[in-house]
């Protein structure tokens, strides 16, 4: 489309021409007039006069609903309460709290507490509210439009802490506001102190709560670890019970024992090998004593030999006459006779009582065989016994260690309970005075800064921020409009239209011209669009006061009797009941 | 195009004949003697209800149209042209009124008088601008033998007078290159020198007949109907007429902010 016509071959010339004429050169004319013309402000002053219709409709649309909503949406008054977040009254160095967390979190969960149904539907009864809505299918939007209007904001300060070491400023919560936004002033202060009221006995029941629960916890741990305790100290004792010679106080005592057993057992083993001693000496010196003294016989002061002597005698003389004479002998006869005689005697009389020793000298060495022998076998029975302790001894050695053991690792437990048991006491006794220190209220408190007031002018609507914001609606959507007529009109427009095709401006602009019946029909026209405006408006204001709401009753407070509407209703109501 | 050449050989020929067929006149003088041609008063209230009001000097906008006089007037003089062709783009453009207002807005020049030829054959309106409606039209003297002078009627401008067609005709074109038009066109020429002849044409998208007669005559002035004439139609116009001489447009029925900032140019 922006190729150049062949027949401004034409027009070149006849702009030569012309320029001959008037003096300026066709240079200076391409300069002055470029082919395509940039848009200037005339431009879009143009556009906008050519397209001012199209903001009829936005206007119509946006504008003037803006306007009627923001002339008719009713008030809403706000009244806000301040509460102050009071620190502890006791420094926590000497009582430390054990209420956790930052001052929003726990106004938070304070307020949500609060904002449960059944409560808030205690709230809306107690004040009536929202009179018309209210019903128990719309109850929950009712609640739910009731949370929406409170609100809960923390007041952040900057505050310098001087007790910690930086002296950076920090921001902390230090007080909160609660507000309640109702379209009736007077009501929205009421319930808003009600509000403030219901936070502060909150906080109070939710912090001594807190410090009980924290106590009745403590209290529960003690009991568990005493048990813990006392079990350990039974099980402690029948070990020690069970292993009392083996216990590790008893190991030195034990090897004192075990070394003297030990010592003791040398001397008896040295006893033992003095006494066999002397039983053998003994034995020998007796083999060589007669038991019979020498009697008188007639064969000469032969003394009288006991059967056993008499027998080796024999028995001797008998191996002697062997080797002399024959057994045929009567000799060897005799003696074989002899013999068995007194072998028989011997067999039949052991004991040779017929013969008992006579000799002192041999029975006090018999006597003392005897008696050495009877230590002897003491003094053995005495080894044997302390060997066996010896043994015993060693044993209990051996398993000293591993008993060693096993008791440390019982008297560790019982010293780890023992250690719980009096964190446990200690963590006790301080959480009993956090929760004294709140129940006579010295711990962190709300208290109430800034009671609700009556609010005397409403926080909503904001009529010209309603009026401004359909004005720039209609503003911004007329402009686009305009834009996207303008740039879905194909047609020629201005100079500079037909210019941009020609590549040579119009010789004249001609205006529409009007003729007088055009005039007059167009006052005629004007005339009828504002008497239709205003019977429009009439009418729609008619219909509105009939059908909707009277006029005087849009705005609360708008005449006075107002005020009392409720209460009036209330009288009416009873006076017709 | 070929009725073109044909008729531009038509009138090759009939112009060597012309000095023959037709008997000169005396050559034409500023004081016109309107005793051949029928007068006719229109009341100034028809004029202003039709829109005429070049002849009004208290109406504001005539001056809109005296500017645009005084270029095409230059124009005109500076190549001696004196057969000018209105044409737009399509109907409804108001070409008509252009082409009326003008023409009495020129012959207003005391030097200049004016000729108006409505030889728009399919849709002729210049007389019912006048609120006139004569008997016979230019349709009437192309098909049969009616002398111009019958025709013409002067609606008590002075200078002014105009060449009605009264019976539109489908066989616009055809009619139009006939050897009638190329005698009537020469005829015009040769008898009055001093005289200004503006042909009412149609609309150049609607028939051919622009661009069949343009051969015939000096120039074209195209009027461009402001926030109507669409973009690619001027381009069609523009290829259209490539072959002619281009006077220059006029841009009509412009809007308010048009007329009052844009008095730029030359």
């Amino acid at each position: 489309m922006l190729h150049s016509p062949p027949f401004l071959n034409n027009l070149k010339i006849l702009d030569y021409h012309a320029s001959r004429i008037t003096g300026e050169t066709l240079l200076n004319k391409m300069l002055i007039r470029p082919t395509v013309l940039a848009m200037n402000l005339q431009d879009y002053v143009a556009i906008l006069q050519r397209r001012k219709t199209l903001l009829l409709l936005p206007f119509v649309v946006i504008f003037l609903p803006a306007l009627i909503v923001a002339f008719i949406l009713p008030p809403v008054y706000q009244s806000k309460a301040t509460i102050l977040v009071e620190g502890q009254g006791i420094p926590q160095e000497f009582v430390e709290t054990t209420v956790t967390g930052f001052v929003q979190e726990r106004v938070q969960a304070i307020a949500h507490r609060l904002l449960t149904e059944s409560k808030l539907r205690q709230v809306v009864e107690k004040f009536d509210l929202y009179p018309d809505q209210r019903s128990p299918e719309t109850m929950p939007d009712i609640l739910a439009r009731m949370r929406n209007a409170i609100k809960i904001e923390m007041v952040d300060v900057e505050i310098n802490n001087p007790s910690k070491r930086d002296y950076r400023s920090t921001v902390a919560s230090v007080s909160f506001t609660v507000s309640f936004d109702y379209k009736d002033p007077l009501l929205a202060q009421k319930v808003t102190n009600e509000l403030v009221d219901l936070f502060l006995e909150e906080n109070q029941k939710v912090r001594t709560q807190k410090t009980e629960e924290v106590t009745e916890f403590l209290k529960q741990e003690a009991g568990k670890y005493q048990q813990q305790i006392s079990e350990i100290e039974k099980r402690l004792a029948a070990f020690k019970q069970a292993n009392i010679e083996l216990l590790p106080e008893r190991s030195d005592l034990n090897l004192n024992f075990a070394n003297q057993i030990s010592t003791q057992l040398d001397q008896a083993d040295q006893r033992i090998r003095s006494l066999e001693g002397q039983v053998a000496s003994l034995q020998s010196q007796l083999s060589m004593t007669e038991p019979n003294l020498p009697t008188q016989s007639s064969l000469g002061t032969k003394p009288l030999l006991s059967p056993a002597q008499q027998l080796k005698s024999l028995q001797a003389e008998y191996i002697q006459a062997r080797e002399k004479y024959s057994p045929e002998h009567p000799d060897i006869k005799r003696l074989k006779s002899q013999i068995a005689a007194l072998e028989q005697t011997l067999r039949t009389n052991p004991d040779n009582s017929a013969f008992a020793p006579d000799n002192p000298a041999f029975i006090s060495l018999r006597a003392q065989l005897e008696s050495t022998k009877a230590e002897l076998v003491s003094a053995r029975q005495e080894k044997s016994l302390l060997r066996q302790k010896l043994d015993e001894y060693q044993e209990r050695l051996l398993k000293a260690p591993a008993v060693e053991r096993d008791y440390l690792i019982l008297t560790r437990d019982y010293e780890i309970a023992r250690k719980n048991y009096e964190d446990i006491q200690d963590k006790l006794q301080k959480a009993g005075l956090a929760q004294q220190l709140e129940e006579e209220s010295m711990g962190e408190k709300f208290t109430l800064m800034d009671p609700a007031t009556t609010p005397s002018s409403p926080i909503k609507p904001n009529r010209p921020a309603i009026a401004f914001l359909g004005f720039i609606l209609t503003f911004g959507s007329g402009l686009g409009l305009i834009f996207l007529t303008e740039h879905f009109d194909q047609t020629v427009r201005g100079f500079r239209g037909v210019t941009a095709i020609l590549h040579a401006p119009p010789l004249a602009a001609i205006p529409l011209i009007e003729t007088p019946s055009d005039i007059a029909r167009k006052r005629r026209f004007r005339q009828l669009t504002v008497m239709l405006t205003l019977l429009t408006t009439v009418i729609a204001l008619i219909l509105a006061h009939s059908f909707w709401k009277p006029i005087d009753q849009w705005w609360p407070g708008m005449t006075p009797e107002n005020d009392n509407s409720a209460s009036t209703k209330g009288i009416a109501a009873i006076e017709n009941s | 195009m070929d009725r073109i050449s044909k008729a531009l050989e038509l009138a090759k020929q009939n112009r060597s004949q012309a000095q023959q067929h037709y008997p000169r006149t005396e050559p034409e003088t500023t004081k016109i003697d309107y005793a051949q041609v029928r007068t006719i008063q229109v009341s100034i209230e028809t004029l202003r209800e039709n829109r005429i009001i070049s002849g009004f000097p208290d109406e504001p906008l005539v001056d809109t149209y005296r500017v645009l006089r005084t270029r095409v007037i230059r124009r005109l003089q500076q190549n001696n042209w004196k057969m000018l062709g209105i044409t737009s783009a399509r109907a409804g453009d108001g070409k008509t009124l252009t082409a009326i207002n003008l023409g009495i807005s020129i012959a207003m020049e005391p030097n200049y008088s004016v000729l108006l030829v409505d030889a728009d054959l399919r849709r002729p309106s210049v007389h019912s601008f006048f609120g006139i409606k004569p008997e016979h039209g230019l349709s009437d003297l192309l098909t049969s033998d009616i002398a111009i002078e019958e025709l013409l009627i002067h609606p008590g401008m002075e200078r002014f007078t105009f060449l009605p067609c009264i019976r539109p005709t489908n066989a616009s074109s055809e009619l139009l290159v006939t050897s009638k038009m190329v005698e009537l066109i020469q005829e015009l020429r040769s008898r009055y020198p001093a005289r200004v002849v503006i042909f009412n044409l149609p609309p150049v998208l609607v028939s051919d007949d622009v661009v069949a007669l343009s051969p015939l005559l000096d120039a074209l002035l195209l009027v461009v109907q402001d926030g109507k004439t669409r973009s690619d139609e001027l381009v069609r116009v523009a290829e259209l007429l490539e072959d002619t001489t281009l006077l220059g447009t006029v841009l009509n029925k412009a809007s308010e902010v048009e007329h009052r900032y844009r008095y730029d140019g030359y």
